[in-house]
This record gives C-alpha cells, sequence and structure tokens, in this order.
C-alpha cells in the first residue's frame, strides 16, 4: 500500500448524496425558462423509403406553431468518428422512426397536433433488415454514398458496400498457428440489438439567440464533443456554440456524442430568441437514440493438447443500423481487444460494421467488450471441456501475464488478471469442473458455477484529453472546475476527494458545478471509464498547482522557506511548529505581509493530462507498441440454480474481482461493481430490442423489453485487486464499464456446467433455455 | 399524451351509469386508471368522458358479513386488498394473486374491479375468483346484476358487462371448511411482469381440488377436467394426469413474451407444482 493518505480510500459520502436523495438536483428535463416552446419530430413510418414529398405548409399555418423544419431544410451531415448523419431524413428514411420533420410550439398539444397535419409521401424500398444478407454483393446499399463521407483515419469503410468499417488484425501466422494445434474448436455466437434503459430519457433545450450564439442545455456525457461535431458541421466558430450539462440521469454510453440535441438546432435558428425543448419520450428513448448494436461472430482456436492456444481466427459483423458515426468505433474496440486476457501467437481478426435499415447503433457500457467476451469467455470453456480441463486451469495457462502480447502486439506489463482469476475462484468457492454435470433422474433444480474474465481498454482518440482549474474562494473553500459529468457514477465525488488530498483542504469545502462549455476546463468526454483516470490526473495538477502558490504565500506570510511550509485540513502551517498556522482563508487571495503589503494574488491551479505515448494501429495488421491508454482486467464467478422443468436461471450469487489500479472511494467502487453485475444480469437473461419484418421495434417500452427488477439481484461478493497504472493517479484505472462485461458469459457457463447446454444467443430466456435441454 | 376528454366523479351508482349511457361508446370508468390511462396516453382509446367511480359508495373496502362470506368493493386498490386480514385469513389465494400484479406503486392504485373488467387473459386476481367462484355484482341500466364469475369473461377485453354497466362489488362465498391455495406464475422476470402462464390450485379439506388457468386460453379458465381426476385420487400419477389435462385445455398464442408451445409445456408443469403445493399446504394445516 502506497503512502498514508487522508481521502483517497475512504469512503466519503458521496457529494451529490443530500441533493439527490430531496430532489433539489437539476436536469434537462427540470428546466424551463420564458418564451420557451416545446418540440414534438414527426417519425418515418417505413425502414427504408424515398421521401417523395413532404409538406409542412397546414402545419406552419397551425396556430401556436412557431417553427417547422425538415431534412431539406438542415440537410448537414454530422458525426464522430464517420460523419454520415443528417439530424433530420434528407431524401431517405433509413430506419423506422428517423425524424422526418420538427414542429416548436408553444404547448406539447399543439405541437403534437401539427405532426398529424404534416404530410409526407413515402416510395418504400427494399429494407436492408439481414445482417449477413447486407454484406452480399448485390445487396441494396443503405449509404450509396459512404464514399464521400468524411471520416478519422482510424476508420477504413469499404466504398460501394454496406461496410462502414473494417478493422483487422493480423498477427503473427494464423495458418501455422492451426497446423501447429492438436485441437481446434469453432462456433457461432449471437448478441441482439440492446437498449440503455437510463431512469433519465435524453432531453435538451436549445436557444439560438439574436447575436447568432446558440445555446445548448442537455442531458449529456459530451458537452464538449458536442460542441466540436456541430461546429465542424455547421462551419461556426467555436465560440458561437455553448453547451450546459446539469446532472445527468444515466447514460451508459447513450448520451454520448451528438443525439437528439441536433434534432433542436434548425428548430431553435427558426425561433430566434426561443428556448425550444424536447423531452423524449420512453419509446423514441428506446428506438430514437443509440441502441447497443447486434452482433453476429464466428470464432476458431487453436489449441495444444497441454492446453496452450496457438490461434485463433475471429470474425466478428455488427448491425450497425441506419447511421454508424459512433457504431465504427465499436467495431474497432471489439478489433483490438478480440484476445480477450490470453497471450495468443497468432491471431487473424476481421470486425466489420455492416449498414442496416435498424435503429442508429453507439456507444453501451464496454462497447465492443461485452459482445466480443460473450463469445470469448464460452469459447474458452468450450475448449476447456474439450480438452478435459478445469476452465479456470486452463485460463491461467493462457492468461496474459507480463511480457505477453495482446492482440495488437501490445507487450503488456503489471498484469492483474491472473490475480483477480484466482480471487473471484477463491470467493464463489470454485471446485475443479472437468464437464457438464450430470442430472440425476427425478431432480427439478440444479445449481453450478461458472467463470469469465475480461479485459478492457479506453476506445478514444490518442489524444482525448482532461483538464482542471483549482479556484479558492476568499474563505478557502474551493471550486473544482472540471467538466466531467456525474452520471451517477459518483466522478464528482471521487475528483473532490482527489483534490482535497492534493490540496490539503477539507472534502466538504469543495464544490463542483455543472459543465459549461464556454467557462468550464475542457474534458473531451464522461466515456470510456476515462474520468477518474485522465481526469483525475488533471485535477491532482490543478490541486498541486494551487497548493504551490499557496506554499509560496505562507513562505512570505511566516518569513520562513516555502519547503518548510505545508497545508492539511483547510490549515497552512509551518512544519514542525503547530502554533504557527492560519486557515487557508488567510491565504487564498495572497498575503498581507507583517507592512501591512500585499503579495502574491488569488489562486488559480491549473492541471491537464493526456495520455503519451498512444500510437496508431497499422491500417493492415491492428498492431501498434501502445494502441490504447490502458487495459482494466476482471474476473466474475457465478453460482446459478437452473429450474430444469422451467427452463428459468436464477443467479444466487456474483463473485467479482476487478483490479483497480487503487480505490479511490471504496463504497463508490462496490456500488459502481454491484450496478454493473445487475445489469450484465440483466443484458444476460433478459434483454433484446425485437424487429418485426419490416424493421419495426416491437418492444419499445419496459411491458416487453424486460430488465432485472430487485428480485433479481443475486448476493454480491466485490473485491479488487490494486496493481498500479503507471499514469493513473495513485495508480487508479477506470472500472466503470468493465463490471458488466463478464456476467452474460459466466452465466453461460454455468448453465454448461448445470445441465450440459450452451445458448449461443443472448439473452438466455427461460424459454431458450427450456428448448436447449430438451434438444439434449 | 393525452387527448383532451372530461372528467366527472360520479356520486352515485345511478349517476355513474347514467353519465355512461349517455356518453355511449365515448365513455369510459374510471377506478385505478392503470390500464385505462396506459391505453389513453397510447391513444388506443380515446374517451370524451371519463367516469370515476372511486366515490361511488359500496366500491371501495372490504366487508366480513357472517356466514355470507366476503363483499369486496371494485375500486378497492389491490394493496388494501393484500393486506386485509379476512381476505389473508380465508382467502389467501386471491391476496396472494393480487399481490403478484405489477409493482407496489401500481397495487397502491389498481383495483380488483379494475383487474377483472380490464378482461385481460393474463388477468392475476382471475384464477383465484374462478376457485373462490365469485360473484360479479354489476350496475347498469336494468339496476343489479350477479354473474357468477366463470360466466364474466368473454375473451380478450371482453366481458358480460352490458353497455353503461360497471362492476361494483366482487362477492367471495363463504368457504366453511379449510383449505389451501397456490398462484403460481411465471413470467420473464420474477416481478413486475406480465404471466406467461399461470395456474392457480385450490385444495378443500373435503378433498376437492380446483385448478385454473392464466394467459393460455381467451380468458383466464377452470379446468373441471383435471379436478375430476383428482376427486379420489391424489397420489402423483394422478396429479400428472390432471396437469397433462390442464395442458390439452389450455389454448395459448404466441406473441413476444412466449411462444405457444413454451406455454403448453409451462401450463403442464405448473400445474403438478400447484397443486402438488396446495395439498402439501392443506396437510400442513391450511387457512
Amino acid at each position: 500500500m502506497a503512502e498514508k493518505t487522508t481521502y483517497i480510500g475512504t469512503a466519503v459520502v458521496r457529494s451529490d448524496a443530500l441533493e439527490k436523495v430531496t430532489g433539489a438536483a437539476r436536469y434537462a428535463g427540470d428546466l424551463k425558462f420564458d418564451r420557451m416552446l416545446y418540440v414534438k419530430l414527426l417519425r418515418g413510418k417505413y425502414a427504408h423509403a424515398r421521401l417523395v414529398r413532404v409538406d409542412a405548409s397546414k402545419a406552419r399555418k397551425l396556430p401556436g406553431v412557431k417553427a417547422v423544419v425538415t431534412g431539406t431544410d438542415f440537410p448537414y451531415r454530422m458525426g464522430l468518428y464517420l460523419v454520415d448523419r443528417t439530424p433530420y431524413a434528407v431524401e431517405k428514411v433509413r430506419y423506422y422512426g428517423e425524424p422526418v420533420a420538427g414542429v416548436a410550439a408553444v404547448s406539447p398539444e399543439v405541437a403534437e397536433e401539427a405532426l398529424g397535419l404534416i404530410e409526407v409521401e413515402y416510395e418504400e424500398l427494399p429494407p436492408v433488415l439481414d445482417l449477413l444478407e447486407a454484406i452480399k454483393p448485390g445487396s441494396p446499399l443503405v449509404h450509396p454514398e459512404l464514399h464521400e463521407y468524411e471520416h478519422v483515419p482510424a476508420i477504413f469503410p469499404v466504398p460501394h458496400t454496406n461496410i462502414s468499417n473494417h478493422f483487422k488484425i493480423r498477427k503473427g501466422d494464423v495458418e501455422k498457428g492451426f497446423a501447429e494445434a492438436d485441437l481446434i474448436v469453432e462456433d457461432t455466437y449471437y448478441v441482439p440489438h440492446i437498449q440503455h434503459s437510463p431512469l433519465e430519457p435524453h432531453a435538451a433545450v436549445a436557444l439560438y439567440d439574436r447575436e447568432g450564439k446558440l445555446t445548448i442545455w442537455a442531458s449529456s456525457q459530451s458537452p464538449f464533443a458536442m460542441r466540436k461535431i456541430l461546429s465542424q458541421s455547421l462551419r461556426w466558430p467555436m465560440n458561437r456554440i455553448r453547451v450546459i450539462g446539469p446532472y445527468v440521469g444515466g447514460g451508459f454510453g447513450g448520451k454520448a456524442g451528438l443525439n437528439v440535441e441536433a434534432t433542436l438546432v434548425p428548430l431553435a435558428m427558426k425561433a430566434v430568441g426561443h428556448p425550444v425543448k424536447l423531452v423524449c419520450t420512453r419509446e423514441e428513448e428506446f428506438r430514437d437514440t443509440f441502441v447497443r448494436q447486434g452482433m453476429w461472430c464466428r470464432l476458431k482456436t487453436g489449441v495444444k493438447r497441454n492446453g496452450r492456444i496457438t490461434a485463433q481466427e475471429f470474425e466478428m459483423y455488427w448491425d450497425g443500423g441506419a447511421y454508424t458515426e459512433y457504431g465504427v468505433n465499436v467495431t474497432r474496440a471489439a478489433g483490438y481487444s478480440s484476445a480477450g486476457v490470453y497471450d495468443i501467437p497468432n491471431m487473424k481478426t476481421d470486425s466489420y460494421c455492416v449498414y442496416t435499415n435498424k435503429p442508429v447503433g453507439g456507444p453501451l457500457r464496454g462497447f465492443g467488450h461485452g459482445e466480443n467476451h460473450w463469445a470469448i469467455e464460452q469459447h474458452m470453456d468450450q475448449i476447456a471441456h474439450r480438452l478435459g480441463m478445469d476452465p479456470v486451469e486452463f485460463r491461467m495457462i493462457n492468461l496474459q501475464r507480463e511480457g505477453s502480447t495482446n492482440a495488437t502486439g501490445q507487450v503488456l506489463h503489471n498484469v492483474g488478471i491472473g490475480k483477480c482469476l484466482e480471487e473471484a475462484a477463491r470467493l464463489i468457492g470454485w471446485t475443479k469442473v472437468t464437464g457438464p454435470g450430470k442430472i440425476e433422474p427425478g431432480v427439478k433444480k440444479v445449481r453450478a458455477k461458472g467463470i469469465a474474465c475480461m479485459t478492457k481498454a479506453p476506445a478514444m482518440p490518442n489524444d482525448a484529453a482532461s483538464t482542471a482549474i483549482v479556484k479558492l474562494n476568499d474563505d478557502g473553500t474551493v471550486v473544482l472546475n472540471i467538466s466531467a459529468q456525474e452520471l451517477g457514477q459518483g466522478a464528482f465525488t471521487v475528483l473532490s476527494q482527489i483534490c482535497a488530498e492534493e490540496l490539503g483542504v477539507r472534502y466538504e469545502d469543495i464544490r463542483i458545478y455543472p459543465v459549461d462549455t464556454d467557462h468550464g476546463a475542457y474534458e473531451w468526454q464522461t466515456v470510456a471509464s476515462r474520468i477518474t483516470y485522465s481526469c483525475g490526473r488533471a485535477v491532482m495538477e490543478a490541486a498541486r498547482d494551487a497548493k504551490r502558490q499557496l506554499c509560496d504565500h505562507a513562505s512570505r506570510y511566516f518569513g520562513v522557506p516555502a519547503g518548510d511550509v505545508d497545508v492539511a485540513d483547510g490549515r497552512v502551517f509551518v512544519k514542525g511548529d503547530p502554533s504557527r498556522r492560519v486557515p487557508v482563508a488567510t491565504l487564498a487571495l495572497g498575503a498581507t505581509l507583517p507592512d501591512f503589503s500585499g503579495y502574491g494574488g488569488p489562486i488559480v491551479g491549473r492541471g491537464k493530462f493526456i495520455p503519451e505515448g498512444i500510437v496508431a494501429m497499422d491500417a493492415e495488421t491492428g498492431q501498434s507498441p501502445k494502441p490504447v491508454a490502458n487495459w482494466t482486467y476482471g474476473a466474475q464467478a457465478v453460482e446459478i440454480e437452473l429450474d430444469l422443468e422451467l427452463g428459468k436461471i436464477e443467479v444466487k450469487k456474483v463473485a467479482a474481482v476487478y483490479d483497480a489500479g487503487r480505490v479511490i472511494n471504496p463504497v463508490t467502487a462496490a456500488a459502481q461493481v454491484e450496478g454493473g453485475v445487475v445489469q450484465g444480469l440483466s443484458i444476460g437473461l433478459f434483454e433484446e430490442m425485437k424487429f418485426d419484418e419490416r424493421g419495426r421495434l416491437l418492444n419499445p417500452s419496459y411491458v416487453d423489453y424486460k430488465i432485472a427488477t430487485a428480485a433479481e439481484i443475486p448476493e454480491m461478493l466485490v473485491s479488487f485487486v490494486e496493481v498500479p497504472q503507471e499514469d493513473g493517479p495513485y495508480g487508479a484505472r477506470g472500472i466503470g464499464e468493465h463490471v458488466m462485461v463478464p456476467t452474460p458469459p459466466a452465466i453461460a457457463n454455468a448453465l454448461f456446467h448445470a445441465a450440459g447446454v450452451r445458448v449461443k444467443r443472448l439473452p438466455m430466456t427461460s424459454e431458450s433455455v427450456r428448448w436447449a435441454l430438451k434438444q439434449e | 399524451m393525452l387527448l383532451p376528454f372530461d372528467y366527472v366523479r360520479a356520486r352515485s351508482r345511478e349517476e355513474a351509469v347514467d353519465l355512461a349511457l349517455r356518453a355511449g361508446a365515448d365513455g369510459k370508468f374510471l377506478a385505478g386508471g392503470t390500464d385505462l390511462l396506459v391505453r389513453m396516453h397510447d391513444r388506443q382509446l380515446r374517451p370524451q368522458m371519463v367516469i370515476d367511480l372511486k366515490g361511488v359508495s359500496g366500491l371501495q373496502g372490504v366487508s366480513c358479513c357472517d356466514g355470507e362470506g366476503l363483499v369486496i368493493g371494485a375500486a378497492t386498490p389491490l394493496n388494501r386488498l393484500i393486506r386485509d386480514e379476512a381476505v389473508r385469513s380465508k382467502y389467501g389465494l386471491l391476496a396472494e394473486a393480487a399481490h403478484t400484479v405489477g409493482s407496489l406503486q401500481i397495487r397502491n392504485r389498481a383495483s380488483l374491479g379494475g383487474n377483472i373488467s380490464n378482461a385481460s387473459p393474463a388477468a392475476d386476481t382471475a384464477p383465484a375468483l374462478l376457485l373462490y367462484e365469485a360473484e360479479i355484482v354489476t350496475w347498469g341500466a336494468s339496476g343489479r346484476r350477479e354473474i357468477p364469475v366463470g360466466e364474466f369473461f368473454k375473451g380478450p377485453g371482453a366481458t358480460a358487462l352490458a353497455e353503461g354497466e360497471f362492476v361494483s362489488q366482487i362477492r367471495l362465498p363463504v368457504l366453511k371448511e379449510r383449505s389451501y391455495g397456490v398462484y403460481l406464475k411465471l413470467g420473464r422476470t420474477s416481478a413486475v411482469d406480465l404471466a406467461i402462464a399461470s395456474v392457480a390450485a385450490l385444495a378443500l379439506e373435503g378433498g376437492e381440488v380446483r385448478i385454473a388457468l392464466g394467459a393460455v386460453a381467451p380468458t383466464p379458465i377452470r379446468v373441471k377436467e383435471a379436478e375430476a381426476i383428482l376427486r379420489s385420487r391424489k397420489d402423483e400419477g394422478a396429479i400428472r394426469e390432471a396437469a397433462a389435462a390442464a395442458r390439452r385445455r389450455a389454448a395459448p398464442i404466441s406473441d413476444i413474451r412466449a411462444s405457444k408451445e413454451y406455454r403448453l409445456e409451462m401450463t403442464e408443469v405448473l400445474a403438478a407444482r400447484a397443486i402438488e403445493q396446495a395439498l402439501a399446504g392443506l396437510a400442513a394445516g391450511g387457512r
């Protein structure tokens, strides 16, 4: 354990706890302004159709309607990684539900009535709904103009196809690897589309004022990225765009990048001086914000009789939906992490992002990794059983360790997965398993255990940076100006802890205010489990900078060298002389010297962080000495009870162990893990967006899109390993997304141990398990 | 979003009927609103007038009349029913079934009368009412009627109620002998879900075992064929035969929640379990 700390590793109370339990906390949906208008969107009624005629003239004449826009009014393409998406459909609708027109009116009722007056004539086009058909030559194209679209260099669209990104790993020699293998195992796996299910739906207000400035208040994980996308697309200087982000009531990736906010921009520009507000209905939240795209994959692995993996071939096809501006990066992330936690000498991975006429794919907590680990971690158990080995023992042989290489050829150091796996196995009470359990006649319920590992790296541009400003008030309290978002994950708490630790002030004296791109320190996005790691480092540096200034003031004030003063618990003191101390307030705006002259000035500390040394992956091979900022490892073991007659899986117990590098707050860290386990369980057993043959979403509500309830929550044993992250604050690395990745495959592996069956398609519903049991 | 409508709080049964007759197809009765409001939001229903029954006398609460069973006001919220001592002690199956409806918050509003008037094949309280042989008391143009619950459900969303008629009370006949009831509901999640299939079994001290099914036919149904098998024999074989008979009576559909085939199989599995548990509960003392 590291040096003695005051706040690091301490379970301080969440800084937002009181506000949230009393209902005082404000969210975007709570905002109301004078002259505010209400927005409703007209949504397309076909998965794929040409817009022959969109006539909004009657809607425009309805009293109370202040602005109406259609696609041709605002035909600007936008996107974070691939610029392929317009806020409103232009010429074509590409999924059932795509915005065709928007109305801003004096009341939601009038806006809704106006939608009914907009006449739309469609010419239906053949929809592209089957992922594997979409990649065949001759398939109708969702975006015939793909070759014209701008994109970041890390994305590789295949022109004149439906493939918007083809990510490749070519490591070693797979043919040689398979030739060396004693056993080759091959299988296919599938994950369906799912939704994030945040408590708070997407909500935003946009105001275009008479000076030509656009201000957006949004429930967003990405105020700065939103500003950037709008600025690039509209060719506006960034100082014409301001994004303000109040608390976010759950994001899980769905509120990253630019979302429904884009539809408000042209309405705001037409209704100058009127704030225009949109709050998504739950139906819109399901279908018309980002979804986690479906994925079908084929995985083939060669292995020696002694358990050593020699080669892996992995093909992933992503059901990217109508626009893949963010989804292309999911494809990439799943590709570079395609070795999972294993040291595999020879690899060939192809990860394809495919356009279909389905809702828009985008980031969801741990994107790419939850999906590819569903395949990898079941596959590892399948191989172990074919070899007659225990799944934990088999994994131990192949785990990445000091000096191993991952899929990108990166040489790894300080790898914590071995410890995680050991600890997860110990906590669940793992006993050697070498095959499916035998079911005695007459037995109706069986218990079994399963295990799965995971690793994930943040999928972000190499220059994703953070800044922090620490301002001291007259009275010694502190404004911590950062632009990380508080999504419920506890960012404000942990960042305040870091600031208090470094500056020597009390945690309670630090305040963080909502994000404002005009006044706030820069932050790329609150995504990728990167805030504690990246923003944490910036805060650390800013607090140290402020402390240096404080000590400089103190040095003059007390007349001692700067090295002889220190700050703790809100007081500045001369080391070794407890009588010579003053509150921080005395020196916050400068020091008053014995002759009553002033010195110094108000204290503002500054800090910044960018993960250094990240090298772009080779376009053909995906190889790089350091492709990502860091890797976080973890393992989960589960115990299930399987009702053989119903097919129902009940998860009784989950042991979850993650290498957090350093735990800043043990309570919020454990809460993150618990939340992740429940979300993982929910994805494993219940969640699936279902579409009909015309591409319409059949279950856009919780009546038929089920998520785990409190009744499903298992006993959870949470533990942390602390192998320090070299450039993380106090060695910390992110765990926010990782914690839901291995739950589904761990349950699947337990199911096999219970009854010798596998459901390789998520979710493992009672019905699907029952049919698998019957086939056995 | 709701379309505009008139809200009228009826002060008497007569007024409620009168208002409903005048509104005709444009009128809807309101109790807890947990089904009605959702459908109005979704525009599946567009009533011009909503007639609130909650203030009508006799529609609230549970009253116990000596030797005459139990009378439950139709607008009584399910949570009140679930907590009622008379219901719990003698008609525990109904309390157990009501407890599986929606969530706690929904049960604070949702009423017993609403649950059956809505006539979902999956209505959780319906199998219990079938087994207690409830009488549905209604008020309409021709005054008061009593409809045996077995004749109340006519199909998905369809009941024996005439235009302008509403359910005012549910009467549970006296149950002199000891009994033990079990309601098994299979949903996708363990709570806050609609039934894929459900089975209620009520074992009576006199030897009778009653069985009803939910969510596997156009209406909730009682399965007398299965009951007949158990009249004389209650061994494992008889339970299996009764469960198979229940499956034969089921006529489920395939939908987004489950396939027809799964529902059929689960009917048999749940029936066997419900019968077994009801018999065991009775043997252990019953209620």
